[in-house]
């Protein structure tokens, strides 16, 4: 009786130990994957952000090789050239061409006070302006 | 079965020779890991461990509106490696010498050439070319075709490449860089601070072909760009006063020109430009006379221009009116109990008003004027207008000009100085002083920078108008700008600066050049500095020219004069200037306008 109950406890202890052991092995082999798994995600997310830093880098590169080359095109010098290649009737206004609105404080004061009755003052003073330096045919 | 035997002496030496090589491993073992572990740790460290530097881009410079006038951009320096070339690529060549710009037959000798004569502390009398430099920079877009051949050695580098969009427009205001990526004079050099920005670095490992692994980046520190900086320059007034430049070298061949454009009120510089004149991408390319600030550098006699210290010194102080007359006719005046030799005029005059001493400017008329504000006053006269001393444009490095003590004078500096002889003075200096009667009597500091700016476009710092001291009362000052518009009159020196409905006010200067020591008759500087409208001033400009070549002298009224009439045309167009309209023909416009319509 005394024998069958210690085989039985001993049968038991192993079961146990084993099933501890195969725990502990269950556990490193899920963490050690896990491990690897976290490792191979961590480097992949790397990659992704050098390859995007280099995306970026890239279009940063590209934007300035174009802001360069408008400020090329907006130049006085090219945008001239542009025109006289191009046979363009374009040339910077003369003063006989352009209606200067007297800057009085007068004008400033109905601005602020009769803005619709200035506006037709100023397009009459321009027309004005504009008729009186046509000569006259007759 | 048998048993082998084995004699116990070789049983001996078989056991020795294993320890001997057991010892042998734990020696080596012991040398590596303890004796020399420090060394090699850092070694291995060495090889894997990267410290990687990011290059800051350094900032723009913008003009008043916002255009480019410097930026940086990427190129690739290409080059190739003659012991990877594989010749089965050589016929690519003529496509590679064609995208980089150089000869064929260079080419090919930049891949042949594997070797390159030495004497190294081996004893070596040959070492192996690694890299030859095809191009020094090329685009990123001709690299990618460079790149698409696939040709075996041939790679590049990335730099920053400072690039300047406008050529020479600007250039002395600009400065550029150098091959070193040292900056040279202009905002460059003095804003260099707040455009370089900060570069970053950080620290990575490397595998065996050196390529970065990424997961095992550990410290990094990002880097910072410079910030931009937004200059008071115009692009289109710089075109235009570097137009004008053009064609006044083009018609007189002068040695040197300035011309200079400002707001009066700010001192902001809305154009400035000399010549000769240099293109900052390719700087090299040009004489090093070429680099400087002439507006800033160069001393000259400012001439006649200077009557306007001696006139508004002797206003300013009550002495005399507009209408005192001075006999300019005599030859020697009374000063400190003796008599002073006067400077001649070019035509003889008689007894004329301070108002025709200016607007016909006078010599023995404002040698007398200045005898009569005596040494001191005229001395401290002229330092007030800021001759003497440097102007407070900061881009280059200004000179202060040449302005005696009075203790230095000697007997005639009395009746010279007025007339702008015994003194030296930079452009900025002459336009500055003129800009004092546009100002109303007060000096402005000049200002070529308006304010650095972030990457969003806030402000960092500001350069606001700063005003330096007045000079003469605002009375006195409007009083000048009267006479100085007879200037630009039928009668005045200056008739070719007039602008029909805009009232110009100005002085001319025509100095003689000193050679060897004695005024040259031959050799002259012109100069016309004036602004308008002369009631409202809204810009002053300055134009300098330097020996120009025409028959005959080449009077300030003559040679400077027109060309300030012609940047100020196109100057009133391009600003709207408006013309100074009386107000009561404004009123009698809009009366009319109204009885029309109702």
């Amino acid at each position: 009786m005394n024998l069958d109950n210690t085989s039985a406890r001993t049968n038991s202890f192993t079961r146990k130990a084993l099933l501890l052991i195969m725990a502990i092995l269950l556990v490193s082999a899920i963490g050690g994957l896990s491990l690897v798994w976290l490792r191979q995600e961590s480097s992949l997310q790397a990659l992704r952000g050098q390859s995007h830093e280099k995306e970026i880098a890239r279009l940063e590169r590209r934007l300035h090789q174009l802001d360069a080359k408008i400020a090329s095109v907006h130049q006085p010098e090219f945008l001239k050239e542009l025109v006289r290649q191009r046979g363009l009737p374009l040339v910077a206004p003369r003063g006989n061409q352009t209606v200067h609105l007297p800057a009085i404080p007068e004008r400033e004061r109905i601005v602020s006070k009769e803005s619709v009755e200035t506006l037709f003052s100023s397009y009459d003073l321009a027309l004005f302006s504009i008729e009186s330096r046509i000569p006259e045919t007759e | 079965m048998s048993k082998a035997f084995i004699a116990s002496w070789r049983l001996g030496l078989v056991g020795i020779a294993v320890l001997v090589a057991f010892t042998c491993i734990f020696g080596r073992l012991y040398y590596l890991h303890i004796w020399e572990s420090k060394e090699l740790l850092r070694l291995a460290e060495n090889s894997r461990r990267k410290l990687e530097t990011k290059h800051s881009r350094r900032g723009n410079i913008l003009d008043a509106r916002g255009n480019l006038l410097a930026s940086t951009r990427t190129a690739m320096e290409v080059g190739v490696d003659p012991q990877a070339v594989d010749p089965k690529d050589l016929p690519k060549l003529p496509l590679l010498a064609y995208y980089t710009g150089i000869s064929l037959e260079e080419l090919e000798k930049r891949f042949k050439n594997k070797t390159y004569p030495t004497r190294d502390s081996y004893g070596r009398q040959v070492r192996l070319v690694r890299w030859s430099k095809i191009s020094e920079r090329v685009s990123e877009d001709t690299y990618g075709k460079i790149m698409a051949l696939q040709i075996a050695g041939v790679y590049g580098n990335r730099k920053y490449e400072r690039i300047y969009p406008g050529r020479e427009l600007a250039a002395h205001v600009t400065g550029f860089l150098n091959k070193e990526g040292q900056s040279v004079g202009g905002v460059e050099s003095y804003l260099d601070f707040y455009l370089r920005g900060q570069d970053g670095w950080r620290e990575t490992e490397m595998d065996g072909h050196r390529q970065e692994m990424a997961r095992f980046r550990t410290r990094e520190v990002e880097a910072v760009d410079g910030f931009h900086v937004e200059t008071t320059i115009d692009m289109v007034v710089q075109n235009i006063i570097e137009e004008e430049i053009s064609s006044l070298v083009e018609q007189y061949n002068p040695k040197s020109a300035t011309i200079i454009a400002s707001e009066p009120s700010t001192g902001f510089i809305l154009g400035l430009a000399n010549y000769p004149n240099f293109d900052p991408n390719a700087f090299w390319l040009y004489p090093v006379d070429s680099h400087r600030n002439r507006a800033a550098t160069d001393i000259l006699e400012p001439g006649s221009t200077f009557k306007i210290v001696a006139a508004s010194g002797a206003l300013n102080e009550g002495l005399v009116n507009p209408n005192s007359l001075f006999d300019c006719s005599v030859s020697e005046a009374a000063y400190g109990g003796r008599l002073v030799n006067l400077p001649g005029d070019s035509t003889p005059r008689g007894t004329l008003t301070v108002h025709d001493i200016v607007s016909k400017s006078s010599n023995r008329g404002a040698a007398q004027l200045g005898m009569l504000l005596g040494a001191d006053k005229l001395y401290n006269y002229a330092r007030a207008f800021g001759f003497g001393e440097k102007s407070g444009f900061n881009l280059c490095s200004e000179t202060r000009g040449m302005l005696h003590e009075v203790a230095d004078w000697d007997g005639l500096t009395i009746s010279r100085l007025p007339i702008g002889h015994a003194v030296g003075a930079t452009p900025l200096q002459i336009h500055y002083a003129m800009s004092v009667m546009a100002n109303d009597g007060v000096l402005m500091t000049p200002r070529v920078v308006r304010r650095v700016l972030d990457h969003e476009g806030r402000t960092v710092v500001s350069f606001s108008p700063r005003a330096k001291r007045r000079v003469v009362s605002a009375s006195t000052a409007q009083t000048m700008a009267r006479f100085l518009a007879d200037v630009a009159k039928t009668g005045g020196t200056a008739p070719r600066a007039a602008i029909a409905g805009y009232e110009v006010a100005g002085k001319t200067g025509t100095s003689q050049k000193i050679i060897d020591g004695k005024y040259s008759h031959s050799r002259h500087v012109a100069t016309f500095s004036g602004f308008f409208p002369a009631s409202r001033p809204q810009l002053v400009i300055t134009v300098i020219v330097d020996e120009p070549q025409l028959p005959g002298i080449g009077y300030g009224g003559r040679v400077a004069a027109p060309v300030f009439k012609e940047i100020a045309l196109q100057l009133i167009q391009y600003l709207a200037i408006q013309p100074p309209t009386p107000l009561g023909e404004t009123l009698a416009l809009m009366e009319e306008s109204h009885a029309r319509n109702y």
